[in-house]
This record gives structure tokens, C-alpha cells and sequence, in this order.
């Protein structure tokens, strides 16, 4: 996106495309709580 | 916290820091000018037309470096119940309030279970990964299986060039010699179930005899924690609801113990919009406490800002809350596979048993949890990936969709509190 005056772009910490840092899968061991 | 909203844009103001805002499909952060904080208000005037277009250019925007992270059919996670008992009677516990879910299993057959992973397995490709969460019931009430199970998966993973990894959720209380021998034999990541200090675990995490757990769980921890060289991560996970919203106090007490993870989770029952508020206040108390303390690092210690971070920075659409019958199933004591260990004995929730699996109902799970749960343009979908389908409703199909607003609003409150934070984090603010 081109710079802007009113937005200005936070970069992330790693390089964009890299996969997200979830260590495990998501939803395992989710315990059951009513 | 002040929250606005364009479109796919959404922005938070806290105090008188700088507005931080969200590209809701490019999962972008910025920051605003006043101008364009401005113009988000509903009252805005003409003269910030300037500022609007620059929103709704953003807005339009699909930034080419984000990515569905899309999920892979195939199971690389599975959920064991090695038993379907447990010694204690915590009253939030929805595993039919004992552990047993209707249905007790004092242990399952570990020459069942050899097998069936054996199927899961050569699935797999070499470099690929592997987990097993052991859950229960209590698991360490049968350490054995947790032992001879992980070591089978370990050794069959070596041979295959697989990686394998492990987490074990425990009440605490059993941490013993065996327990120790069999958690350090796997390297197992351990989460213990601990409420937060003496006063609030003790309200919900109760013996069979009504008694407290407390005293016996932070034993247990203590005990974890002197093996800690020879063990993964260690955290604790707190349970919050109308009876226990002292989110603060439990993290001023989780603090201070040497453990890597911290998680708050908010039981699904209770609804009441009160209880929320005073949650969310507690949440964003935390927070701010943590932040001060130690930044990011202390911050992402609870689990749930640390996969918000990770989220931003990674830059990938959440598309799937969980990985529900794509990725990971739940093998109950008796070796029937399901999608979620909430649904152990529902049956229009059975995808299969032993190695044998209902194919039908796992096509059933090909599309996204996002439209499973009929998320709509809301501005959090792609952070949270459509929530807990078993919260909405929705583990058997889309049909029984019921949204439980308050656990969105948690989920949304949650999210606006960490841009504030991932902003602080990326830019000067954070030295």
C-alpha cells in the first residue's frame, strides 16, 4: 500500500508469509468446562 | 477503550495513547492520525474527507503477503483419553461432571490404542509433525499408557522421520514418582489445572469429598517445576466464570511462579453480560500489569495474547478456530474417534472408531469454521478463526448454530487489547 498521511503500516516482527508461531495444533487438549 | 469502525478497518484508543487500528483481511496494524481517528466517528465532518478516503483506500486494500492459513485435511493432532475417571469433582467440569463423561473407563487398552495410531501415523509424510495431547478424565491416574504410548510414538517417529510432541493436562494432584518417570520419559509438555491462589482454586476445584485441591496441585507443580530440565513447557490454565472473575489476582499469583505458560479460560455456560464486563476488565488490569512488568515477554506468557502476537506477525488468516476433524479428532477410552473432547458420547459427533473412520461425516468438516459458525464480516474473524464450534454449537453441523455473544465480545475485547499491545511492542513505545 503507498505511504499515506493519516495510516502509518506497523511492520511485523517476522517476514510476512512465514507461518504464524502457533506451537501446537490448535484444539487439542481443550478441556471440557460447562 | 475506545472502539470504531470502517468497513474492514477497525481501530482502538485507550487513554491518550496513539489510535491503533486493524486491517481485518490483511491483518495489518497501524496507527492513526488524529484526523483519521476522527473521521471513524460517526459525528465526523466533511473536512476530514481526506482522512476517510486514506481509511477506505486501506480498506480496499488486499495486501498480496497475507495468507489463509488454510488447514490441511489430515489428522496430525490427536486428543487420548487414557482414562475416563478422575479424583476430583470440579463443578464446572462438563466431562459429566466427574470425568467420566456418563461413561467411566478406568483405562484404555493400550493394545488398541498401539494400532490405531499406527493409521494416523502412516498418513503422515517424513518431516511432518505429530502431537498427542493426553486428557481424561485424569491421565496420570494411568501414567503406564501415557509412558508406553508416547514412547511407542517416539520410536515409530524416529523410524518414520516424523516429530513428535506431547502435552498432558493434569488436575496436579498425582504428580508422583511414576508421573514424574513417565512426563519426563516423553519430554511431555505439562498444563496444570489451577485456578489461581488457595481462595479461588478452592471455590471450583473440589475432592470428591468436597474438600480443596489446592494444597496438592501446588505440590504437584512445585514438583513439575524441580524436573523442569527433563520435561517441555509448564503452564497453568485457570477457569473463570460467575463464581471466580478475579482474573487479577489469579495472574498477581501465577506470576510469580517460574511456569512458562499462563491461560484464562471462560466456562461456556455462563452468560450473564455483567460477568463479562467485570472479566474484561480484569483481562485488560492483566494486561497492563504484565506489560509493565516485562513487556512483550511477560505479556505473551498468557497463551491467548501470545497467539494473537503470533497471529499479527505471521500475517495468516484464521480460518479455523480449531482443527476439528481436519486436522485432529479425540480418541475417548474406548478408542471411538470424535471431533471435539466436549462432544465424547454425542453421537452425531462419532467420525469413526479404531482405524475405521465415517468419511461422510469428515467431509462434513471441509469448509471453514469461519462459515460454520457464520462469522459474517465480523472485524475479528481472521484472529480468532470463528471461535469454539462447540460453544456456538455447531461440532455436528452448521444447522444447530447458536452464537453466544458474551464469548465473542470476550473474544473481541481480547483482540482489541492486544493491538494496543502489538503496537506498543513494534514500534518505539516498546523501549
Amino acid at each position: 500500500m503507498a505511504k499515506t498521511k493519516h495510516i502509518k503500516i506497523i511492520k511485523p516482527a517476522v517476514k510476512a508469509g512465514q507461518p504464524a508461531q502457533s506451537e501446537m495444533p490448535p484444539g487439542d487438549g481443550c478441556i471440557p468446562i460447562k | 477503550m475506545d472502539v470504531r469502525r470502517h468497513k474492514d478497518i477497525i481501530a482502538v484508543r485507550t487513554g491518550t495513547g496513539r489510535p491503533v487500528a486493524l486491517h481485518a483481511r490483511n491483518l495489518s496494524i497501524a496507527e492513526l492520525s488524529d484526523d483519521a481517528w476522527k473521521a471513524l466517528s460517526p459525528n465526523a465532518g466533511s473536512r476530514l474527507g481526506e482522512a476517510l478516503d486514506e481509511l477506505e483506500a486501506w480498506n480496499l486494500f488486499d495486501d498480496p503477503e497475507t495468507q489463509a492459513d488454510t488447514t490441511a485435511f489430515g489428522v496430525r493432532s490427536l486428543t487420548l483419553n487414557v482414562t475416563q475417571i478422575c479424583n476430583l469433582h470440579c463443578t464446572y467440569c462438563a466431562a459429566g461432571g466427574d470425568g467420566t463423561y456418563g461413561d467411566p473407563v478406568q483405562r484404555i487398552s493400550i493394545e488398541k490404542t498401539l494400532p490405531q495410531i499406527e493409521f494416523f501415523l502412516d498418513q503422515l509424510k517424513p518431516g511432518q509433525s505429530f502431537h498427542i495431547a493426553f486428557l481424561g478424565g485424569e491421565p496420570l491416574l494411568y501414567p503406564e499408557a501415557v509412558k508406553g504410548i508416547g514412547r511407542y510414538v517416539l520410536e515409530e517417529a524416529a523410524r518414520r522421520d516424523l516429530r513428535a510432541t506431547f502435552k498432558v493436562t493434569t488436575n496436579g494432584t498425582l504428580i508422583g514418582a511414576k508421573a514424574i518417570d513417565a512426563l519426563t520419559a516423553i519430554r511431555a509438555n505439562v498444563v496444570v489445572s489451577m485456578d489461581g491462589p488457595a481462595d479461588l482454586h478452592d471455590r471450583q476445584r473440589l475432592t470428591k469429598s468436597g474438600g480443596g485441591s489446592f494444597e496438592a496441585v501446588f505440590k504437584g507443580l512445585k514438583a513439575l517445576l524441580d524436573n523442569r530440565q527433563r520435561l517441555g513447557r509448564i503452564g497453568v490454565h485457570a477457569v473463570f466464570n460467575e463464581k471466580n472473575l478475579e482474573v487479577e489476582k489469579a495472574w498477581d499469583f501465577f506470576q510469580t511462579l517460574s511456569v512458562d505458560d499462563i491461560d484464562f479460560t471462560y466456562t461456556v455456560a455462563d452468560s450473564d453480560r455483567e460477568a463479562t464486563r467485570v472479566y474484561n476488565e480484569g483481562i485488560a488490569r492483566v494486561a497492563e500489569k504484565a506489560w509493565n512488568k516485562g513487556g512483550e515477554a511477560e505479556l505473551t506468557r498468557i497463551g491467548s495474547f501470545r497467539s494473537i502476537f503470533a497471529r499479527l506477525d505471521g500475517k495468516r488468516r484464521l480460518e479455523n478456530h480449531c482443527g476439528m476433524g481436519k486436522t485432529m479428532m479425540v480418541v475417548d477410552s474406548h478408542n471411538k474417534l470424535w471431533s471435539c473432547p466436549w462432544t465424547i458420547g454425542k453421537r452425531d459427533n462419532l467420525l469413526g472408531e479404531g482405524a475405521d473412520l465415517d468419511y461422510d461425516r469428515l467431509e462434513g468438516h471441509r469448509g471453514t469454521i469461519i462459515e460454520r459458525n457464520d462469522c459474517g464480516d465480523c472485524w475479528a474473524r481472521f484472529v480468532c478463526g470463528g471461535g469454539c464450534s462447540f460453544v456456538h454449537g455447531t461440532t455436528a453441523g452448521k444447522n444447530a448454530l447458536k452464537k453466544k455473544d458474551d464469548y465473542c465480545e470476550r473474544t473481541r475485547f481480547l483482540i482489541a487489547q492486544a493491538l494496543v499491545y502489538y503496537h506498543r511492542a513494534r514500534t518505539a513505545e516498546a523501549g
